[in-house]
Order: C-alpha cells, then sequence, then structure tokens
C-alpha cells in the first residue's frame, strides 16, 4: 500500500482557480476523509487521483511512482464509486462487476468466482443476474462499490456515496463502509459535505474552505474538540464564538470580553498566544450546562433568558440571549424521563461551564 | 489511439459532411446571381433572374396556392388537433396514439389511397383536395405536438380553475388555451412548412389549376436547369431558414416556463 | 360498452374530438381500405367487377418483384450510409459543451426545413449534362466531353444520401446527448481504453437511436418517389415510381393497390430482418 501524494499542485476550471499550490499527504491503508463546503475543490482533488482531471501544474504520486500523466485507464490501483452510481444501465449487475476483470482478461472461472465472492459480501447474491434498475438505490450503491473493489485496488475514491440515500439507509451502510476498510486495509478517500459522515468514517481527515485550501489535517477527535480556526469550529459541528483580548492573570489566562472574563486553559503549542492579544474563543453548545439554579462549583457563568428552545427528542437546543448583541447556544441531551428542571421561553437561566471546555482561536 | 481519432479525425469528418449538407445548396444559391443561365462561367453578377421572378404570374399564381393551401391546412389540423387532444385530455390515450402512426405510413401510400378515395367518390381534385390531404399531413404532427404540451400542463390548474367557479369551458379559454400557445404556434410553423414542402399529394390530387410551388419547380427539372428555379430555390431557402428561426425561438423561449 | 358511454355524456369536451378522428377515419383509414378491397377486383368498362386475386398473382412475376427488391436493396444501403455517416456527427456534438452547440444545432436541423425539391434541384444543377460539375470538370481539362451523371444509380444514392442524412443524424444526437458521461469515466476507471468503451458502452446505448433513425430513413427511402423519377430517367424502376404509374390511370389501380399492399409487406419484413442486424451489430456482443 502506497501513499497518495499531492505536490504543489495548481488546477483552475474556466479561468476560477480551484486549487493552487497544494499540498496533500494521505497515508496508505487509512480511512481518508475530505470534508468542506460545496464548491470547495474536494470533489475536484478526488478527480484529479483517479485521473479525471488533468494537473495545471504540479505532481501527483502514488508512492514513489508519479501518475500525474498516466491515463484514467491505466491507474488500475485506483478505482472510483460515483456519486449517482455510474452503473452500465444495459449490463446485469454481474457484467457491471465483471467488467474490469474482463479487460484484465481473466478466465472465466476466475471472473466468476471473483464476482460472486464479492456480491455475496455485499449481501447480494440474489440480485446476482438482475437488471440494474430492478434494483433499489441502496443495492445499487453496493453494485457500484463491489464493482470498484472487486479489483483489489490500492485506492478506493468515494465521490459523496451515500448522498442519494434516505438517512436510516445511510448510517447502516456508513458502518458497513468502515469495516469493509478495517478489513481491506485499502486507503479509502472519502469526499463528503456531510461532517457528521465524516466524524463516523474517518481515521484521519482534512477540512476544505472556499478557497481550496486546508483548514485543518487531523483525527476526527481533534478536529472536533481541537479547531484551528473559527471555520473548523463552525464547520465541524456548531459553537458559539466570542471575541475578545487574551489576559495573563498570574499563571492563569483569562479571556475578556464585553460580556465578561472567563477562564481558560491555553495549550502550550499554540505560539500564537501573547498577552493582551485580540483573539478568539469557542465554546460548544453541548459544554454548557443550563439550570435555572446557581451553581458555585462551575469556573465560568454567563446570565441569560431563553428564547427560543427546540425539543428533538434526543435532545434539546436552547437559544440564550445574554446581552442585546449576543445570543448562545446550549445543547442539552435529554438523559432523563422526567426532567429535573423545566426550561421555558422567556426563563432566566445560568450558563455554566468549565475553563478546559473552552478553545482559543487565532482566527 | 482513439483519442487521437476523437481529436482530429472526427471534427474534420465532421466538417466534411457539414459542407456535403450544405455545398450544393450554397452554391445554387450563389448561381441564382449569375448572369449566365447555366454551366459554370461566372459571367456577372445580377439580380435579373429573381426580378424575373418578381414579375412572373405563373410564380405568383403557383405561389398563391401553395399559401392558400398551407394556411387552410395550418388553421385545419391546429383547430381539430386541439379539439382531439383537448377532447380526449385525461380520457382516452389509445385513440390519441392512433395518429401517431401517421408518420410511420409512407406517403406515397397515404397520396395514392387519397386519390384513390376521390376518384371513387367523385370528389373534384384541385385545391380543396389538396387542403383535405395537408390536414391529414398536419394532424400528424399537430397531435404529437400538443399532446406533448398537455401532458406538460399543470392539472391543479383546472382543478382550481373548476373550484372557483369556472365551467370546463370557461376553463378551457382562459387557462389551458394561453398555456398550448407556444405549442400551437410551433405546430402551426410546422404544418406550413410540411404543407409548403409536400409534393405527393399535391402531385396525385391537383388538377391543372392547382398547382403548386413543388409541382412547379418538379415540371421545371424535368425540363432542365432553369436559373429562374435557382432563384425561386434561393428564396424558398431563406425563406424557410427564417421560419426554422423563428420555430426555434419560441421552443427555447417556452420550453423551461413552468405553468404560469 | 360501458366505457363508451362514460365518454360520451361526461362534460361533453369529447364530442369536440370527433372532427379529427373522423378526418383520420374517412381520409386515411377508409381510404386504404378502399384500396385494399380495390386489389381484388378488376377494373372493366368503367366499373369495378369481378372478384380476383390476379392482381396479386402478377405482383410475383418477376418485373414487379425485381422493383421491390431493388427498391428494398436501395434502402438498405442509404439507411447504412447514412448510419455510418451520421454517427460521427452525432457523437462529436453530443460530446460538445461549448457556446457554439446550439448553433451546430441550428445548422443541422435546417436542411429539414429546406423544401426537398431544392435540395433535389441543387444536385440537378451541380450534376446535369449541362451543369456546374461537368464545365468545371471540362474547364479543367479532365474532361473533354460531359458525363452523364444524371440518370445513374449513384447520382441517385449520392442525393438520397444527402436528403436524409439529417433524419438520421437527430436521433442519434438526441440518444447519444443523454448519455450519462459519468458511465464513460467509470468505463475508463475500470481499465477500459477509449475504443474498449466507445464499442462496449457507447455503441449498445445508442442502439435506441441508432435504430430509429434507421427505420426512419429505411422507410422513406423505400417508398423513395421524387428521386428516383428525377435522377433515374425512367429507365431505373422504384416501388415509389411504379406505384405512381399505376395510379395515374384508372385502368390500373386495382393492379397497383396490390402491388403497393405487397410492398408494404415486403418493407415490414425487411424492417424486422435489419431490426435483428442492428440489434446484433449494437448489443450483441
Amino acid at each position: 500500500m502506497r501513499d497518495i501524494r499531492f505536490e504543489n499542485v495548481t488546477k483552475s476550471y474556466n479561468d476560477e482557480v480551484i486549487i493552487e499550490n497544494f499540498n496533500l499527504t494521505i497515508p496508505s491503508g487509512c480511512f481518508f476523509a475530505l470534508l468542506g463546503p460545496s464548491g470547495c475543490g474536494k470533489t475536484t482533488l478526488l478527480r484529479l487521483i483517479a485521473g479525471f482531471e488533468k494537473v495545471d501544474s504540479g505532481n501527483i504520486y502514488l508512492g514513489d511512482q508519479n501518475i500525474t500523466n498516466v491515463p484514467i485507464n491505466r491507474r488500475k490501483q485506483i478505482n472510483t464509486v460515483f456519486q449517482n452510481y455510474a452503473l452500465f444501465p444495459h449490463l446485469n449487475v454481474f457484467n457491471n462487476v465483471a467488467y474490469s476483470l474482463k479487460i484484465k482478461g481473466l478466465s472465466k472461472d476466475a471472473i466468476e468466482e471473483k464476482v460472486k465472492r464479492v456480491l455475496k459480501a455485499a449481501h447480494l447474491e440474489k440480485q446476482i443476474y438482475k437488471n440494474i434498475e430492478q434494483l433499489s438505490g441502496g443495492q445499487q450503491q453496493r453494485v457500484a462499490l463491489a464493482r470498484a473493489i472487486v479489483n483489489d485496488p490500492e485506492v478506493l475514491l468515494l465521490d459523496e456515496p451515500l448522498a442519494a440515500l434516505d438517512q436510516k439507509l445511510r448510517d447502516k451502510l456508513l458502518v458497513e463502509l468502515v469495516d469493509l476498510q478495517y478489513q481491506l486495509k485499502t486507503t479509502f478517500v472519502y469526499v463528503t459535505h456531510d461532517q457528521s459522515e465524516a466524524l463516523t468514517v474517518a481515521d484521519s481527515m482534512a477540512i476544505m474552505n472556499y478557497d481550496g485550501e486546508i483548514e485543518q489535517l487531523d483525527s476526527p477527535r481533534q478536529i472536533y474538540e481541537y479547531p484551528q480556526s473559527s471555520f473548523v469550529a463552525n464547520f465541524v459541528g456548531s459553537t458559539n464564538i466570542f471575541e475578545g483580548e487574551i489576559e495573563k492573570a498570574g499563571e492563569n489566562w483569562v479571556f475578556n470580553t464585553e460580556w465578561g472574563k472567563f477562564g481558560v486553559i491555553v495549550d502550550p503549542n499554540k505560539s500564537f498566544v501573547e498577552n493582551k492579544k485580540k483573539l478568539l474563543m469557542s465554546l460548544r453548545p453541548e459544554k454548557i450546562w443550563i439550570t435555572k439554579r446557581t451553581e458555585t462549583e462551575m469556573d465560568n457563568v454567563l446570565k441569560g433568558e431563553v428564547i427560543s428552545l427546540i425539543y428533538s427528542g434526543l435532545s434539546t437546543v436552547y437559544n440564550v440571549r445574554i446581552a442585546e448583541n449576543k445570543m448562545i447556544q446550549v445543547f442539552e441531551q435529554n438523559d432523563e424521563k422526567l426532567a429535573k428542571e423545566n426550561i421555558e421561553y422567556d426563563d432566566k437561566v445560568n450558563l455554566y461551564w468549565q475553563n478546559n471546555n473552552a478553545v482559543i482561536l487565532e482566527r | 489511439m482513439f483519442g487521437k481519432i476523437k481529436n482530429i479525425f472526427l471534427p474534420s469528418m465532421v466538417f466534411f459532411i457539414y459542407a456535403f449538407l450544405y455545398l450544393p445548396i450554397l452554391i445554387m444559391a450563389i448561381f441564382s446571381f449569375n448572369k449566365a443561365s447555366i454551366g459554370f462561367k461566372w459571367i456577372g453578377f445580377t439580380t435579373e433572374w429573381y426580378q424575373k421572378l418578381f414579375y412572373s404570374d405563373e410564380i405568383w399564381y403557383v405561389f398563391k396556392n401553395s399559401l392558400i393551401v398551407a394556411l387552410s391546412a395550418v388553421f385545419l389540423s391546429v383547430t381539430i388537433g386541439v379539439a382531439l387532444v383537448w377532447g380526449l385530455y385525461r380520457k382516452n390515450t389509445k385513440l390519441l396514439s392512433l395518429f401517431y402512426s401517421n408518420i410511420m405510413i409512407p406517403e406515397i401510400v397515404s397520396s395514392v389511397s387519397l386519390l384513390s378515395l376521390f376518384i371513387l367518390f367523385s370528389i373534384p381534385l384541385g385545391l380543396n383536395a389538396l387542403v383535405i390531404g395537408h390536414t391529414l399531413l398536419g394532424l400528424g404532427f399537430v397531435i404529437p405536438i400538443l399532446n406533448v404540451r398537455f401532458q406538460e400542463l399543470n392539472y391543479n390548474l383546472i382543478e382550481a380553475s373548476l373550484d372557483l367557479g369556472a365551467n370546463i369551458w370557461t376553463t378551457f379559454f382562459k387557462v389551458v388555451l394561453p398555456f398550448l400557445v407556444p405549442a400551437i404556434v410551433s405546430a402551426s410553423l410546422l404544418v406550413f412548412i410540411v404543407s409548403l414542402d409536400d409534393f405527393l399529394i399535391a402531385f396525385f390530387c391537383s388538377d391543372s389549376t392547382s398547382q403548386t410551388l413543388s409541382l412547379y419547380i418538379y415540371s421545371t427539372i424535368r425540363a432542365g436547369v432553369s436559373p429562374l428555379v435557382n432563384a425561386l430555390s434561393t428564396l424558398m431557402l431563406v425563406g424557410s431558414s427564417v421560419l426554422v428561426l423563428l420555430f426555434i425561438y419560441i421552443s427555447l423561449k417556452f420550453i423551461p416556463e413552468n405553468n404560469d | 360498452m360501458n366505457n363508451f358511454k362514460k365518454l360520451f355524456y361526461e362534460d361533453g369536451a369529447f364530442f369536440i374530438s370527433i372532427p379529427a378522428l373522423l378526418w383520420q377515419l374517412l381520409f386515411l383509414i377508409l381510404p386504404i381500405s378502399i384500396m385494399f378491397i380495390a386489389s381484388f377486383l378488376i377494373y372493366k368498362s368503367g366499373t369495378f367487377t369481378k372478384f380476383t386475386f390476379e392482381h396479386y398473382k402478377s405482383v410475383f412475376d418477376l418485373p414487379h418483384f425485381y422493383v421491390i427488391f431493388r427498391s428494398v436493396i436501395l434502402a438498405f444501403f442509404n439507411s447504412t450510409l447514412c448510419l455510418i455517416f451520421a454517427y460521427p456527427v452525432a457523437y462529436y456534438l453530443s460530446i460538445r459543451t461549448t457556446r457554439y452547440k446550439n448553433l451546430s444545432l441550428f445548422f443541422l436541423t435546417l436542411p429539414f426545413w429546406i423544401n426537398f425539391l431544392v435540395h433535389i434541384y441543387s444536385w440537378f444543377f451541380i450534376l446535369d449534362y449541362a451543369g456546374l460539375l461537368n464545365s468545371l470538370l471540362i474547364k479543367l481539362g479532365i474532361i473533354k466531353t460531359p458525363v452523364h451523371f444524371i440518370n445513374t444509380v449513384g447520382s441517385i444514392m449520392l442525393v438520397m444520401l444527402h436528403g436524409y442524412l439529417p433524419f438520421m443524424i437527430l436521433p442519434l444526437y438526441t440518444v447519444l446527448e443523454k448519455l450519462d458521461k459519468k458511465l464513460i469515466e467509470a468505463s475508463l476507471d475500470l481499465g477500459a481504453t477509449r475504443t474498449y468503451t466507445f464499442f462496449r458502452i457507447v455503441l449498445p446505448l445508442s442502439y435506441t437511436g441508432a435504430s430509429a433513425g434507421f427505420f426512419l430513413v429505411f422507410v422513406l427511402s423505400f417508398g423513395e418517389f421524387l428521386i428516383p423519377a428525377l435522377l433515374g430517367g425512367g429507365k431505373t424502376l422504384f416501388v415509389g415510381t411504379l406505384i405512381s404509374e399505376y395510379f395515374l390511370m384508372l385502368g390500373s389501380l386495382p393492379q397497383g393497390a396490390a402491388f403497393t399492399f405487397v410492398s408494404a409487406l415486403i418493407l415490414i419484413l425487411s424492417l424486422l430482418f435489419c431490426r435483428l442486424l442492428l440489434k446484433y451489430f449494437f448489443r450483441g456482443r
């Protein structure tokens, strides 16, 4: 298994620069997610790896092999699962999956054995000789997957493969994909705009912004808990952002905002933190405790009024106004059937959180 | 290798085929301005043939005939065609599909059978017979075009109209008909052109007084090349182009429209 | 019967569709039926008498049959040539994505709308004994005396190709344009060459358009009257021209009718045969 490496790649489309001097290494054998808003260039990256697009400048490597100018069909170790599956309508399931094997020139028996094995693993034994239009969306997706992996590729590219499916099916297939990757040890490059999908599947993920740059490259947990910019903090999950000034108070740090002074823990690795510097603080909604009572054990507090609440069975999201110009979002899991307290519209509440739950951001 | 074929061979082949399609007509058009009545020799630029055309009584007579037949055929086929599709709307599609086969029948068969009918029932040949035949032709185009447009009609609009108190006929004239206008216009253009273009029905079903443009050109060709026909053909070429542009303009303008 | 009653009494809208139905009945269905009946009768001294199979029998005599056979061959060759030349054009246009696409489409459909006789006349102008091509060739010194281009099978085929090419390009284009380009990408991604992709993916999926165009051109070419009449010089007879000869006189009407129906039957049989051929060629591998 080899790494995929982008080296100073630039790509434009219709005079619009999508990515410029782009560098990225996707380690072999991992489930890699490329996350970003629509139009950020993540699909372009995928298509560059597959060979559907050519770079304007720069190089793409598979291990030591420079594949920049290798045509699509010669990039045999790289296969794609398309968003709309792109199954050949005039061929049945068997022939779709067998397509690449026939081209390779395998014997009829070898082809049959491989195809049947892969279709069995995809729970499609009963559909082997059916026509494509007779299959459901979920089944078609599995055929597309089977067709791509029957080749034992080194790299599997997935372009939002679950986008056309309903939520429950999506959740189920997502887990199956993770298991599959774990078994095959193939490098999966998974492109999506759905952050919860990315968080679920990825060993390692890259967040791209609108300019085609990577905001952060990290594991899902690191990205979620330690975002490096407000873009990442807002794109993955949701958060409350405070503008203010960081100040050293003896051994500790304090974040000054117009709505109060809050204690924060600063990661010593963050070199941009200097005394009296204007920075941002990110506080995720689920890290805040909302209550009408008064507590003394918590580090920080803000007082406010409940403006709206959205009950969705599993959880409740509160929008609390703490000042004329500031709303805070709080997320609370309904972990008890009979809640200890009922928080309603217009209630006066206290928002508590601990120092280590906030993250200082540079931008 | 295929890539190279695609990039060089393909465009050049396409170019040659387009040239094949257009060269004869363009040459004919160019030479309609030639002083010489025949041959390759370019003697000089002239519009005398067009002038002769303009002053030719015969040409105007023939043109008038073609126009009368075409306009009548358009009027008739569109009227009864719209009536048919509306009458069968959401009721009976089998009768409707009866008309789709009109295009499948070779025109020679329909024209000679029409001739047989006229002879048998002693119906006089001539312009009326032509109108009958062209209307039949026209129906084969009008009905599919209108049917497609009807399928695009949002039935909720009709229900809304009825709900607000209008009867089915008011609904037709106030709601359905306006929606049909682009299809009616494009179908009319199409039938108009088909009628002007028709030869076979005119050949079998006309008499000495009802010669059409097509018949005129036909008889002239039998006698040989004529510069008048060059000029006439060029004019018809220009006329057709204008009509196509109209047709495309209307189709493009109304296709993405929803149910306003 | 219940359905019919329902149609009749429900909001009278059905009544207005009667004129068109009547038209179709009177002027298409009735005439053809009459012709069919007439094909079994003999015309003698002003009236139709006597039921007979004689006309049908004589159709199978050699002279007639040869005409039908010749028309089938002509139609087949014309359709095949049209298909071969139309395919590159349709394919090329379908993969274009520039703004010139609409312009190309316009020029593609324009020949449809130009009077067929104008098309024929333009070729006449070029190919005539005293026409353009001959004058040009003589001037260039390639030949000394004019050549009779007209009145040959060659000129007939040439003008037929010219006339029917647009009929083949359009349905092909429609089908190729709708082809999901991702299918081609998928095929390449799975290791196929562009050639393999063309023969295994593009060609089979264009079958519907190709067969629609092929049948259309075949039917039209088979019954073609104008081109053989004007460019064939009356020597070579085809189904279209022969039928017209029959119907110009009342006496030969029944014979002509019989001939028409037999030709139609053979046309249908030929179409079925061509369907098998096309299916094998496009999707059979």
